[in-house]
């Protein structure tokens, strides 16, 4: 415990120091300012707009979009992933399909999606969606396929069926793959939700943001930045729960 | 329980690889029959045959599957990490859909008898080899089998562990019905333990001789210290050794 607070307490002298420099560094001029912002100016921005609701109201549908399309976009890749452990046949077919959309940029895909779906929030969703499916599904099935062969001979032996083995072997024992690739699907998912917004949208933070450095106004852009850590930070502290409620025979 | 003409082969590098070769044999009720064969031979792949996991070429074998009859204890434990001591106790329960209140009381008297108590809601890593191979040894009991097959269940452990084992094993197994396949390469473990033993020649395996172990003692370790023991021994050995020579 101790160990932890200071731990914490370098963590948060580290940004002070940084932010503290950065406001003697840029306060001597105006240009700087300009180009650099301030850790003052942000915080202003940040409370003008956090108490107009702009702010709220962009990070949430930002929120809203990522986290509807990381949730259907990992499971929906987690059960293919795992499911494909039924059938090798089945994945032998799939898997130059899956290296093929593994590999398209999500950034190429983009315009298509908002064209199908509009510039509004169910775009974003397709593309938080596509951004997680893949590797959701990758390394489900790399899990499910990694699985002991000696422990389905133990359970075959007890005259266990393929649903038993899959429901008591597979899943359990591939959840530290899949719930890696939930953790690396945060950034992904987030990263979708920006694209779509920054290419086409009314609202978001990338929409916030695309304006705000439109206007040359550095400390929103900033701003929005720091809204889209925080939601990263969130949807971490959340997985990072579901990881302890799911595999706590991991724990020291 | 008869094995009549069992064979078995894999394909291999493209050709056929010949593992059981005409293999009959039979085990009585009550009886501990020892299969002693080199590494290699085909030991394993017979068990896996006896138990439904692997399928026959050939050969007749006269058990019902349908009746779950068969307990099989691999060479390691295979517990697995997300379970607790008893629910991995528990598995083959679930698998047959066996699992009541009667028989969670099983296995607490079971986790009692083998010293577990203290252990039961323990994660399999915090385990010793010996506690890991004890709990195996009670899942594979705890679904009442008549035919009991054992793969080297207690080659990975030290010694003393290992003789311990040995006795919990042959305590368990005295005055039941239980018909037991051993399958070890330690000719002491053969002896110890087995009522009767086979040796198998090396890969393709074929019965090469058949012993009766006629010693005072049942017990495993009181075995050891009968002076026909090692008699047994020089005579297994022998037989033996020319089937280690490459
Ligand atoms: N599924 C398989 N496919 C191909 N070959 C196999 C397969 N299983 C076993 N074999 C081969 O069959 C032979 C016998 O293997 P097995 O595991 O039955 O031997 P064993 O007597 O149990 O050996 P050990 O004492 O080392 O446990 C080996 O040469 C092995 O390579
Ligand atoms: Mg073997």
């Amino acid at each position: 415990m101790k160990q932890k607070s200071k731990i914490l307490l370098y963590q948060i002298l580290i940004l002070f120091g940084f932010l503290i420099i950065w406001e003697i560094l840029v306060s001597g001029s105006r240009t700087s300012q300009f180009l650099y912002s301030s850790p003052l100016q942000i915080l202003n921005i940040l409370i003008k707009d956090i108490s107009n609701f702009s702010l709220i109201y962009h990070s949430f549908i930002t929120f809203y979009e990522t986290i509807v399309g990381f949730i259907i976009g990992n499971l929906l890749g987690i059960s293919i992933g795992l499911g494909l452990w039924y059938s090798k046949a089945a994945f032998k077919i799939a898997k130059p399909y899956i290296i093929i959309l593994g590999s398209i940029p999500i950034f190429a895909i983009a315009p298509l999606l908002i064209i199908w779906f509009g510039t509004g929030i169910l775009s974003k969703i397709v593309l938080v969606i596509l951004s997680t499916l893949i590797l959701a599904m990758v390394q489900s099935y790399k899990g499910a396929s990694e699985i002991d062969n000696n422990r389905v001979n133990m359970m075959k032996s007890f005259g266990a069926n393929k649903n038993q083995i899959f429901t008591m072997l597979v899943i359990p024992s591939s959840l530290s793959w899949v719930l890696s690739a939930v953790k690396l699907n945060i950034g992904f998912a987030l990263l979708g939700a920006f694209i779509g917004e920054f290419i086409s949208s009314e609202a978001g933070l990338g929409h916030y943001i695309i304006r705000a450095s439109g206007l040359y106004d550095i400390a929103s852009v900033f701003a929005g930045i720091i809204m889209i850590a925080l939601i990263a930070l969130l949807l971490n502290f959340c997985v990072d729960i579901l990881e302890r409620k799911l595999t706590p025979w991991l724990k020291e | 329980m008869e094995i009549q003409n069992l064979k078995k082969s894999f394909n291999q590098n493209g050709g056929k690889l010949r593992v059981l070769d005409n293999l009959s044999f039979d085990v009585k009720e009550g009886e501990t029959l020892v299969l002693l064969g080199p590494s290699g031979c085909g030991k394993t792949t017979l068990l896996n045959i006896l138990a439904n996991i692997e399928i026959k070429d050939e050969g007749i074998i006269n058990i019902d599957y349908s009746k779950n009859e068969i307990g099989y204890m691999f060479q390691t434990p295979l517990l697995f990490d997300w379970r607790n001591v008893f629910s991995n106790i528990a598995l083959g329960l679930e698998i047959q859909n066996k699992i009541d209140s009667h028989k969670k009381s099983n296995i607490l008297r079971l986790l009692k008898k083998y010293d577990l108590e203290d252990f039961k809601e323990n994660y399999p890593k915090t385990l010793s080899g010996g506690m890991k191979q004890r709990v195996a040894f009670i899942r594979t009991i705890i679904t009442d089998p008549s035919i009991l097959l054992l793969d080297e269940p207690f080659s990975s452990l030290d010694f003393q562990t290992k003789l311990k084992l040995e006795e919990e094993l042959f305590d368990f197994l005295k005055n039941k019905k239980i018909r037991t396949i051993f399958v070890t390469h330690d000719i002491e473990e053969a002896i110890a333990l087995g009522d009767r033993v086979l040796v198998l020649t090396k890969r393709p395996a074929k019965i090469k001789k058949e012993y009766s172990i006629k010693l005072y003692e049942k017990n495993p370790i009181k075995r050891r210290q009968e002076p026909k023991f090692g008699e047994y021994f020089k005579k297994l050995w022998g037989e033996l050794k020319d089937e280690t020579k490459e």
